[in-house]
């Protein structure tokens, strides 16, 4: 308990919370309980905004609307059919979510600026509805009357129980909110906001995750409009405009974009800021904007992140937890062959890929045995890292076939051919710094036995999955050799270090086939000779291994076949000592038309 | 100093990695020096740093004399510094035409007569003078970034990796205006992983290993070296 | 009414349109950032002709020019806000940042004008011309003209002159510009000017038919967003055209259902394009598999 606290900026809110509570139990106002009421009912939406915007990073403008739907309905069943809140409750959570589950298909797919406005969109058809459908919702008027909730037996009229009822609720959704985002679930989040392309080559399932995300806070919004319909007995188009939009996304911006605290002290703080400016009279919304806009400049990860950044200031970075004891070295739980296979695993065949008028792939086909660890060489520009891309999936040919394990997967997408067995490295290490080397090595695990967001959610206690998850972590990163450093913070690490992180979270994944993007490079020759031998090491093991490099000695002590591409097309292939010969070769990567016997090229030692 | 660039000790790191280690170059005027290494040997690094997008961790960059720290890259390109950068960036929706005018910080006269000097350092750019930068083939943006680079008057010009992607002959072609281009005034630091290209077309050269200069001298003497072979083979 | 008065009387308004959706698009290209206070901008333009209007009781056409001068230096000032202190965020930030200084705006109209809406003074006169069937007030007239010579001119400046190519050449590649010498802070800035100006003049524009009113910008906002959606992201031609698509459709589709419903329908529309054409009119899919 006591670790538990001292971690972060955990002890300062919850010494805030207790005071808050106590004020509320013995001090408090009807007024204050009102406001500390309202708090509450925006600390719920915007937890649940803090799915779509601060976890999945999308920009949903459609978050106001779900509250007023969720409004509507408690304000529509309840006083045109006189339902009991517990039906009513469910309902309005329900109504935003399946709304949420029929639009989402469409408006996922849409890039940023597009989705935004899709939300956006949708959310002012709606609003015109509440508006002209007045038979049904009151017009622009909205409905009155809505009466207190009523539990079986119980009635919650007075503002304390109201108070209580409203914060218990929160409580739950803070629940559920620590749940989907505390295990292998909110990794994978934190890894699709730092780079999309490695978290999907790693098997993370982009769609499915932005869907788990955006019906969630449609849920979230709706039970919050549901509240607000019960404490102020009204439900108007108010509860759907614009302006309610804007007030979460500050709400949101201005606590912290992730963080379940953030969402609390986000909704207090613009709440009493609002009230507190009302004294300004007809200025106070000029001086709210201004206050606002001023903590956005200053506060990059909300107020949230800068108390911590402060904590961090005056009493040092925080440990991270270290995992329990015991944990499982699990190893990788893909039967290998024990014998090589006669069949090619992965085939390409005739790839050609052209855009803006450049050729990156013109004709390209290779096949690779199982086990084996082959070379892709060529000069800038020739098409190796495009190669990888379209073999992994980042990348579409418009000709061509890619066959691994006997499947065609030229049109799969990228998770599902992570998911087949091929994992990637990348140019640019994309590590996510505040996470330990184990958890960003864990991630790669989300895709397999990550489970859904309900699993995530229904999860007690010890997280199973998440345990098995770090002990496949820290297995492999035992064959990296950095399970010394497994609960270092990657942000702090040196960038040799950082790419074994990176092979490891590849590793994690358990493939038949690892494609490597210029892992040597930035690596001293040290490194570079650790690292070619712990290669070697997979394919001992029955990893394939596809190695894009320019570094000719890290691939002469590795690479049992070599592949030069130039200019998109393959010009020789085969055993390292004849291609490294081959005067096409010579010219075209190294440029060199003298003789060849200028350049001895050694054998590898 | 007479020197146009002298770099003393420069350091620079790219977030985590060092990419530069107390790399001492220097650049006198009417020279063509060359800068060669592998990939990843730190080429682009240096020119970043020289023209202002990087800052170092330490050490000094002394253009015409004068410190180059804290000086914002537009400024230091009005001094005089020419870069035609690794990928060549054109301006893509810019016609050829345009793409060269942009440049130009003087009156229509001038800039009609840098245009046309343009043209004769580059005739395939004088026939596509009205085509959309994104439509032309490789080696013609690479002229084309390199007319740009020129129609400020530099001093100095940075090129790096002309003759990436583009076919010997082609990379021949381009590299050959280096010659031109000293003769009208303009020094020229060239970065290239080709070799025998870089060391064609310079008087000088220094080679470049994991972020440190492993040899410098006359391209006379440095062809055919150990050095060379082991930059790039590593032998 | 005739389909032919409904064009017409589309097209006058579309002309406005247009000159929010071009500033509003100049700003997104150099900038990346979508300015979500341009409306209120617009509704700022307004309401200078009004103050304007108080002070010297003369055709807005002759003031033109002051209120154009005037709106430039508001829009340098809502980059050095909203925009220069944000650049290295994600770009929610920004659209976050413009969607705080669109409320203090509205505020800040209410504070000195009140709630109710105001008039500006016409450009030239209040009247209506008759040609045959057709009549067109004369407000229209002088919109089209006005918004017309503007586009034209921001077509030559941008296509002709030395500032314009700056300014194309710092959207498509800031870094290249600082390296040939473009003083790209001073670039952006001046293009939050041009884009406000542009809209300050529509705000003129539309004033004088369409009144001012403190919320009167967050409607416009949201048809320049889905002007430059529909007609691509980021390109010039497509957000004209949009801008038209727009005011035609409402004022057609009006005549025959209630505003509101055009409205709605117009909302409906924009998902349907998105269905279809997720990249709009004249925009490029992005070809990526994740």
């Amino acid at each position: 308990m006591a670790s538990w606290l001292s971690n972060g900026i955990r002890l300062p809110l919850v010494l805030g919370a207790a005071a808050l509570i106590a004020y509320a139990l013995f001090f408090a106002s009807p007024y204050d309980l009102r406001m500390l009421t309202i708090c509450g009912i925006y600390a719920l939406l915007v937890l649940g905004f803090q799915f779509v915007f601060g976890h999945a990073g999308a920009v949903s403008l459609a978050q106001a609307t779900f509250f007023g739907i969720g409004g509507y309905i408690t304000g529509i069943l309840a006083t045109r059919f006189g339902f009991p809140f517990l039906a009513t409750f469910p309902l309005s959570i329900a109504g935003p979510a399946l709304l949420a589950v029929i639009i989402a298909v469409p408006v996922l797919k849409l890039e940023e600026h597009y989705f935004s406005l899709a939300t956006l969109g949708i959310g002012l058809v709606v609003l015109l509805l509440a508006i002209q459908w007045s038979d049904v919702t009151g017009g622009t008027n909205g409905l009155a009357g809505i009466p207190a909730i009523e539990l079986p037996g119980l009635t919650i009229a007075d503002r304390r129980s109201v108070l209580w009822f409203v914060w218990a609720i929160v409580a739950i959704g803070c629940l559920i909110a620590y749940q989907v985002t505390r295990g292998l679930h909110g990794q994978a989040y934190h890894l699709m906001r730092e780079n999309l392309e490695a978290a999907s080559s790693l098997g993370l399932n982009i769609a499915e995750l932005r869907f788990g995300a955006f019906v969630l806070s449609a849920a979230y919004g709706g039970a919050a409009g549901a509240l607000m319909a019960h404490v102020i007995h009204v439900v108007s188009p108010e509860n759907l405009d614009l302006a309610l939009m804007v007030t979460c996304l500050t709400m949101t911006v201005i606590g912290g974009r992730t963080r379940i605290a953030g969402a609390i002290l986000g909704a207090t703080l613009i709440v009493y800021l609002r009230e507190w400016f009302r004294v300004l009279e007809n200025y106070y919304m000029i001086a709210y904007g201004t206050a606002a806009l001023a903590v956005l400049i200053m506060a990059p990860y909300g107020l949230v992140g800068a108390l911590e950044r402060l904590r961090v200031l005056l009493f040092g970075v925080s440990r991270i937890a270290a995992p329990p004891a015991g944990l499982p070295l699990i190893q990788s739980g893909r039967p290998v062959a024990a014998q090589r296979s006669a069949e090619p695993i992965l085939t390409v065949d005739g790839i050609a890929l052209a855009f803006g008028g450049v050729r990156a792939l013109d004709g390209v086909g290779l096949s690779c045995m199982q086990g084996e660890i082959i070379g892709l060489i060529g000069p800038n520009g020739s098409g190796k890292t495009t190669l990888l891309n379209v073999i992994s999936g980042l990348a579409s040919c418009q000709h061509g076939s890619v066959t691994f394990l006997g499947r065609d997967i030229t049109k799969a997408p990228t998770y599902a051919i992570a998911r087949l067995g091929i994992s990637r490295t990348f140019q640019h290490i994309h590590l996510v710094d505040n996470l330990s080397v184990l958890d960003n090595i864990a991630v790669a695990r989300a895709g397999s036995d990550g489970g859904g967001l309900l699993q995530a959610i229904g999860t007690v206690g010890r997280d199973r999955r998440l345990q098995d998850a770090r002990g496949f972590a820290l297995a492999a990163a035992e064959r990296l050799g950095i399970a010394n450093v497994a609960m270092e913070p990657c942000g702090r690490l040196p960038y040799g270090t950082r790419r074994r992180v990176e092979v490891a979270r590849a590793l994690a994944t358990a493939p038949r086939l690892l494609l490597l993007d210029e892992p040597a490079a930035g690596l001293n020759e040290q490194e570079q000779k650790d690292l070619a031998g712990r290669i070697r090491s997979f394919a001992a093991e029955g990893i394939t291994v596809l190695v894009v490099e320019h570094n000719l000695v890290f691939l002469a002590a590795l690479a049992e076949r070599l592949i030069c591409l130039d200019r998109g097309k393959v010009i020789a292939a085969g055993l390292p000592e004849a291609v490294r010969r081959e005067p096409a070769v010579i010219e075209a990567y190294l440029g060199l038309e003298a003789d060849v016997a200028e350049l001895s090229l050694a054998a590898p030692s | 100093m007479s020197a146009l660039l002298n770099i003393d000790g420069l350091s620079v790191s790219y977030g985590q990695v060092s990419a530069l280690r107390d790399v001492s170059i220097s650049v006198n005027p009417g020279e063509a020096v060359a800068l060669v290494g592998a990939n990843g040997a730190g080429k682009s690094t240096l020119f970043e740093s020289i023209v202002g997008f990087l800052r170092p961790r330490s050490g000094h960059l002394h253009f015409l004399g004068k410190d180059m720290s804290g000086v914002s890259p537009e400024r230091r390109a009005r001094l005089g510094l020419g870069y035609a950068p690794e990928g060549r960036r054109v301006f893509p929706g810019m016609t050829v035409r345009e793409n060269l005018e942009v440049a130009v910080f003087a009156g229509k006269a001038e800039r009609e007569q840098r245009l046309q000097r343009a043209f004769a350092l580059f005739p395939q750019l004088a026939e596509r003078h009205a085509q959309l930068a994104w439509q032309l083939s490789g080696g013609q943006q690479q002229m084309l970034a390199i007319g740009r680079a020129l129609m400020g008057r530099p001093r100095l010009l940075l090129l790096d990796e002309p003759s990436l992607g583009l076919s010997p002959k082609l990379a021949d072609e381009v590299l050959a205006a280096v010659r031109v281009i000293i003769q009208d005034g303009t020094a020229v630091l060239l970065a290239e992983q080709n070799v025998r290209k870089a060391l064609t077309y310079c008087e000088r050269a220094y080679v470049l290993e994991i972020g440190k200069v492993v040899l410098s001298g006359a391209t006379s003497a440095l062809r055919g070296t150990e050095e060379i072979r082991r930059a790039y083979l590593g032998d | 009414m005739t389909l032919l008065q409904l064009a017409i009387n589309g097209v006058a308004l579309g002309a406005a349109y247009a000159l929010i959706a071009l500033g509003f698009v100049f700003i997104v290209n150099a900038t990346g950032a979508v300015n979500f206070a341009h409306g209120d901008l617009v509704m700022a333009g307004g309401y200078v002709a009004v103050g304007l209007g108080a002070m010297a009781p003369l055709p807005m056409i002759i003031l033109l020019p002051l209120v154009a001068a005037i709106m430039f230096v508001l829009g340098v000032a809502v980059s050095l806000v909203a925009y220069f202190p944000l650049i290295n965020r994600p770009p929610s930030t920004v659209f976050i940042s413009t969607l705080l200084i669109g409320i203090v705006l509205q505020n800040v109209f209410l504070v000195l004008f009140g709630p109710q809406a105001h008039a500006a003074p016409p450009l030239i006169q209040s009247g209506i011309l008759h040609a045959g069937p057709i009549e067109i007030s004369i407000q229209a007239l002088g919109t089209l003209v006005v918004a017309g010579a503007l586009i034209a001119l921001q077509y030559l400046v941008f296509a002709h002159t030395q500032i314009g190519r700056r300014l194309r050449a710092t959207a498509q590649d800031r870094q290249m510009a600082q390296a040939i010498g473009i003083r790209v802070h001073a670039v952006i800035a001046a293009t939050f000017g041009f884009g406000t100006a542009l809209a300050g003049i529509a705000g003129v524009l539309l004033a004088n038919q369409f009144f001012v009113y403190p919320t009167g910008g967050i409607p416009l906002s949201v048809y320049a967003y889905i002007a430059v959606v529909i007609g691509g992201w980021g390109s010039i031609a497509g957000a004209v055209i949009g801008a038209m698509m727009i005011s035609l459709f409402q004022v057609v589709v009006s005549a025959y259902v209630s505003y509101a419903v055009a409205t709605g329908l117009l909302y409906v529309a924009l998902l349907l394009v998105f269905f279809f054409r997720p990249q709009g009119i004249f925009g490029e899919l992005v070809r990526r598999r994740v």
